[in-house]
């Protein structure tokens, strides 16, 4: 691999890389300048990056290099070029969240996700665009510009982690961190062609993250294969005493677990309903995973999928309701927000506190009856991610109209994503196909709380008879 | 009774459009909790399920 030149690299996986960095066939310094490359000629096109620490990016990897010659081996992400959603803290480092208002504003700490990253050895190429706030499922950004989909730079690139979908796809990066409230890591990953995954809440701490919702907010990688971010989680995943709503429950190796594959399993599929009816040509490309799953020996069975409208207006409530409270000194001085973020925000302020814990109290509920309908006497769930062939960036711009033009076009974008955020389950994104305009198609693998092993092992086991993952945007 | 509403300030046309949206939301919330929730029921409940149900 080392001899087949720069651009050949930046467009093996992450795991094969580190693999071969570890093995001394090619060198941290390499897979950074080959991503540097990838950088150079794919930002313009895509704008996934708001910042890139180039200088920063290649002393690391010659640290990271010499530690290799001198025989140590942090993990299994040793010298892989990362870059992270604008919105992980870094001591020191301006984190902008995507906004006007945090432009210049500096952290005064470091995520527990980058510190273990750090530990871990992976080189941080940046930080990468998002919607403003973590607020929006396209990809729209009026402060640093929207973010493009590398298969179709009019095509929106799903969001709010729209320059980590972009940034893996387009071969910038071996992977990324985002973050999903209400989708946020499966809507890119499905519209970009990349994998996802929104793990268990309170599997990956959140301190150090900004926050969307504290109840609702997810932190997880992007990736270009199930197993790249199955490492990437077991890196990251894990109790932290500055998150207390994090887990104490032990990390699995997920990566060991994949070679389990699907025979025996059963796997519930089904098309819902979710704000918005499942399109034809999405329909068609979930069932044929489902299909290619069955003859891999899995039983395909159909999944009784409870009604979804109360869990999504739940989630809804909870959102707004700690937005509101989140950004009131903001709202209130009359700071610049995009017109389609602050107007999401604003019911928030009219909520009453009962509904809000209510909502709160519904979550135990709502969890068991999934269990006891969804997932009863299967190992996961199959159904599609977004259910309609990718709109334009334009088509989908609700800057100039704001109030219920945005409340629709979010609901018929998250319709099959938010119940996920409500529920804490952990739910895995993964291409399927492209549609007729040649966009990337995801499927989402529901899984059992703390089961984030059961959807990487069958998304795994599809990867290895599909090529949906190895395709490149030219 | 009710305090005054102390929150940033809108025109009537948004306050309208909000009260329809709130409605919808509280709606479907209350009609959600009056079918499940009961005295004993609270908002950690959802932790201690989720730790007892993860493998």
């Amino acid at each position: 691999m080392s001899g087949s030149g720069v651009g050949d690299l930046a467009l093996q996986d992450l795991s094969t890389v580190a693999d071969a960095i570890a093995a001394g066939k090619t060198t941290s310094v390499q897979a950074t300048e080959a991503c540097l490359a990838r950088i150079e000629a794919w930002q313009p096109r895509t704008n996934a990056f708001i910042r890139v620490k180039k200088e920063q990016a290649l002393a690391q990897a010659r640290a990271m290099d010499k530690e290799i010659a001198s025989g140590k081996r942090r993990s299994l992400l040793h010298g892989v070029p990362m870059a992270h959603k604008d919105m992980y803290y870094r001591t020191g480092e301006v984190s902008t969240g995507g906004s006007a208002i945090r432009r210049n504003w500096t952290a005064p700490k470091t995520a527990t996700v980058l510190e273990r990253l750090d530990a871990a050895g992976v080189v941080e190429l940046g930080f990468l665009n998002m919607a403003e706030f973590a607020a929006g499922p396209t990809g729209h950004n009026v402060h640093f510009d929207h973010c493009r989909n590398p298969w179709d730079r009019t095509r929106v690139t799903g969001g709010s982690s729209s320059g980590s979908g972009a940034s893996v796809a387009a071969r910038m990066v071996y992977g990324a961190l985002g973050s999903d409230t209400g989708g946020s890591i499966r809507l890119p990953a499905a519209a970009c062609g990349v994998v996802g995954i929104k793990a268990t809440y309170g599997r990956v701490s959140r301190a150090g993250a900004l926050a969307r919702s504290w109840s609702l907010d997810h932190v997880g990688p992007l990736t270009r294969t199930v197993r790249d971010n199955a490492r990437v989680l077991a890196a990251i995943a894990g109790h932290d005493p500055e998150d207390s709503t994090t887990s104490e429950k032990p990390v699995p190796d997920y990566e060991a677990a994949l070679a389990g594959g699907v025979k025996g399993l059963r796997i519930g599929f089904a098309l819902p309903h979710g704000i918005v009816p499942v399109e034809a040509s999405v329909g068609a490309a979930v069932q044929a995973a489902a299909d290619a799953l069955g003859r891999l020996g899995a039983t395909i069975v159909p999944a009784k999928i409870p009604d979804f409208t109360a869990l999504y207006r739940a989630a809804e409530v909870i959102v707004k309701s700690e937005a509101a409270a989140m950004h009131r000194p903001w709202m209130e001085a009359g700071e610049p927000y995009a017109n389609q973020v602050r107007t999401r925000m604003e019911a928030g302020f009219f909520i009453p506190a009962t509904h809000y814990i209510d909502a709160l109290r519904l979550r135990a509920h709502f969890v068991k009856e999934f269990l006891a309908t969804a997932m009863d006497g299967v190992d996961a769930v199959l159904i599609p991610s977004i259910p309609f062939p990718l709109p334009t960036i334009e088509e989908t711009d609700t800057e100039t109209k704001g109030g219920p033009a945005v409340l629709k076009m979010v609901a018929s974008f998250t319709g099959l994503m938010r119940p996920f955020n409500t529920l804490g389950i952990p739910s895995l994104a993964v291409p399927c196909g492209f549609d007729g305009n040649g966009v990337p198609i995801g499927l989402q693998l529901i899984g059992r709380p703390f089961d984030e092993a059961m959807v990487y092992r069958i998304g795994h086991a599809y990867q290895g008879v599909t090529d949906h993952h190895l395709k490149v945007p030219a | 009774m009710t305090p005054e509403y102390d929150g940033p300030k809108f025109d009537d046309k948004r306050l309208a459009e909000l009260k329809q949206e709130v409605d919808i939301l509280c709606k479907a919330v209350l009609e959600a909790s009056r079918a499940r929730l009961a005295f004993d029921d609270e908002p950690a409940a959802f932790a201690s399920l989720m730790a007892k149900e993860g493998k």
